[in-house]
């Protein structure tokens, strides 16, 4: 079996004797490079630990078990994993998305490992509930067909999501990074991985972390509408809820500056 | 009579219908729900290895726990440590395969089901502690071998339904006409395009002298029924037991009939249409 390092491709970089740890945890489709801008501004002072989630970026393919990875528990137990074996402390988890949930079920299960949690463009649930007016962003008809699309032509469904999440159209080259990552997954694993965060409903864990928490998000994510910043706003206790100033479901990539400013102040 | 063996009597007294129900998937919910009202423990779940990687949690009381997903591999180690037997924790140590699911818990009770298409362990919680004596013990012991007893039956009987279901649509969906007459006389089967052939308003299981019947009028309303009742009496006299390609020149269809022995069970009449 092997450590949680090779299978996360875990990297450690910044302060060794840092009394912090920020971890980044990357969303679907992405992977730990899309933190660089975020790892340069805070490797001075933290002990960073990037990892890819396993079916993603160079996290080892033979590790992915659709059984596990049904739903996203089985990514919280790979992260409890990963606090274990690295002993860590005091660890400030700044998630992207799904990974930002990720987070907040660890901190709930793991709850002494953190010291903050940092949710960037994080849903509890991506369905729209009519009955209780619940806000996703996504109904089942638009999940179906976004389902197919990648059943049907993976690679060309890659780039026209890219396109839609990122925005940005002035900077094409972030659109097309992401649709660089995405397309690396094998189809398959994409279609089984987007399933289980697209059909997920944590809202019920949002009250039960203890541990402060920063929602940030851009003013049109397409992913993750406004309202879902602020349910889980009302939702977490002890949480702030910050908007940068950009579009598109990736803050951290489109504008770092900001998202370093505002996760300076947090922490 | 001692708590435990109540419990033990009462177990195998609200499990004695299961042994004809089918459903085995709602079968440990239903005894892990009972045996917790039982032990009066404060959690019960069951822990299903789905594959290497994959301990998952289901049917748990506090109902949170259910999906969690554990490593199998410390659990699995235990197990083997304890050859699959039950294993009894009177005072849970603070380091334990388990120690996630096993807060604040005192005892514990963990049931390993192997085997017969399930792979799981049953676990009880309680946070007082418990002692486990040999009257629990040989309780409990009860309960796991009923709980092996049952899934047996139930995985037995899903594979049995599974394959009949495969079997009789694979045979339903042939073109050819399939008439099966049983040799005990009472048993004969026909597949849709023979329910249609010989005007029966179903498929499926019909009575030897109906299927009798509809053939006899099907031959007499044959242009050449003296041909083929001289067939009919070779195939009934031949050692083989079997005739290939009759031909059975019915006015506007006519039909190449074979008839085989099934594994001296019966026999198998097979119609195909040539026009």
């Amino acid at each position: 079996m092997h450590t949680v390092k090779e299978k996360n491709n875990v990297h450690i970089r910044g302060r060794a004797d840092a009394t912090h740890t920020i971890i980044f945890g990357h969303g679907f489709g992405s992977d730990q490079t899309a933190f660089e801008p975020l790892v340069q501004a805070f490797e001075a002072d933290y002990k960073i630990v990037l990892f890819d989630n396993v079916g993603g970026g160079k996290a080892d393919i033979n590790a992915f078990s659709p059984s596990r990875y049904s739903t996203i528990q089985g990514y919280v137990t790979d992260l409890g994993d990963l606090l274990r074996e690295l002993n860590l402390e005091n660890v400030i988890y700044v998630g992207h998305s799904v990974n930002g949930m990720i987070g907040l079920l660890s901190a709930i299960k793991y709850p002494s490992y953190f010291n903050k949690l940092v949710l960037l463009g994080s849903s509890p649930r991506y369905l729209n509930e009519p009955e209780t007016g619940y806000v996703g962003g996504f109904n089942m008809e638009a999940l179906e067909q976004l389902y197919n699309a990648m059943s049907t032509n993976y690679f060309a469904w890659a780039s026209g999501f890219a396109q839609l999440v990122v925005q940005n159209e002035d900077r094409p080259e972030l659109a097309a990074n992401f649709a660089k990552t995405l397309s690396s997954i094998r189809a398959d694993i994409a279609l089984s991985v987007a399933k289980a965060i697209f059909e997920m409903d944590h809202r019920n864990e949002l009250g039960k972390s203890v541990i402060p928490a920063l929602i940030v998000q851009t003013t049109d994510d397409p992913a993750v509408p406004k309202e879902v910043g602020e349910y889980m706003h009302r939702h977490i206790p002890n949480s702030q809820l910050a908007t940068v100033n950009t579009r598109g479901h990736f803050p951290h990539v489109s504008a770092p500056g900001e998202v370093i400013s505002i996760i300076k102040s947090f922490i | 009579m001692t708590r435990w063996e109540r419990t033990a009597l009462t177990f195998i007294s609200q499990t004695s219908d299961w042994d004809r129900n089918l459903d085995a998937t709602s079968f440990i919910p239903f005894s892990i729900s009972l045996l917790r009202e039982l032990f009066g423990a404060y959690i019960s779940l069951q822990l299903d290895f789905e594959d290497a990687y994959t301990a998952k949690v289901k049917a748990a009381t506090p109902s949170y726990l259910n999906d969690l997903i554990l490593n199998p591999g410390p659990i699995i180690a235990l197990l083997e440590q304890h050859y699959y037997k039950a294993i009894y924790w009177s005072q849970i140590s603070e380091r334990n395969a388990f120690e996630e699911l096993f807060q604040a818990l005192s005892s514990a009770v963990i049931l390993p089901v192997k085997g017969h298409g399930v792979n799981a362990v049953i676990l009880f919680g309680w946070s007082e502690p418990q002692s486990f004596d040999a009257s629990a013990r040989e309780c409990l012991e009860i309960i796991q071998a009923r709980l092996k007893e049952i899934l047996q039956q139930s995985h037995t009987q899903r594979i049995v339904n599974n394959t009949m279901s495969r079997f009789t649509a694979i045979m339903h969906a042939m073109p050819q006409a399939m008439v099966f007459i049983g040799n005990d006389g009472h048993s004969g089967w026909v597949n849709t395009a023979a329910a249609s052939l010989l005007q029966l308003d179903r498929s499926g299981e019909q009575p030897p002298h109906v299927l009798s019947a509809v053939m006899g009028q099907l031959i007499n309303s044959a242009e050449n029924k003296e041909i083929i009742t001289k067939e009919a009496m070779q195939l009934f006299m031949s050692p083989a037991n079997k005739m290939k390609d009759m031909k059975w020149e019915i006015p506007g269809n006519t039909l190449l009939v074979s008839c085989m022995p099934v594994d001296g069970i019966g026999r198998l009449w097979e119609f195909k249409q040539i026009f």
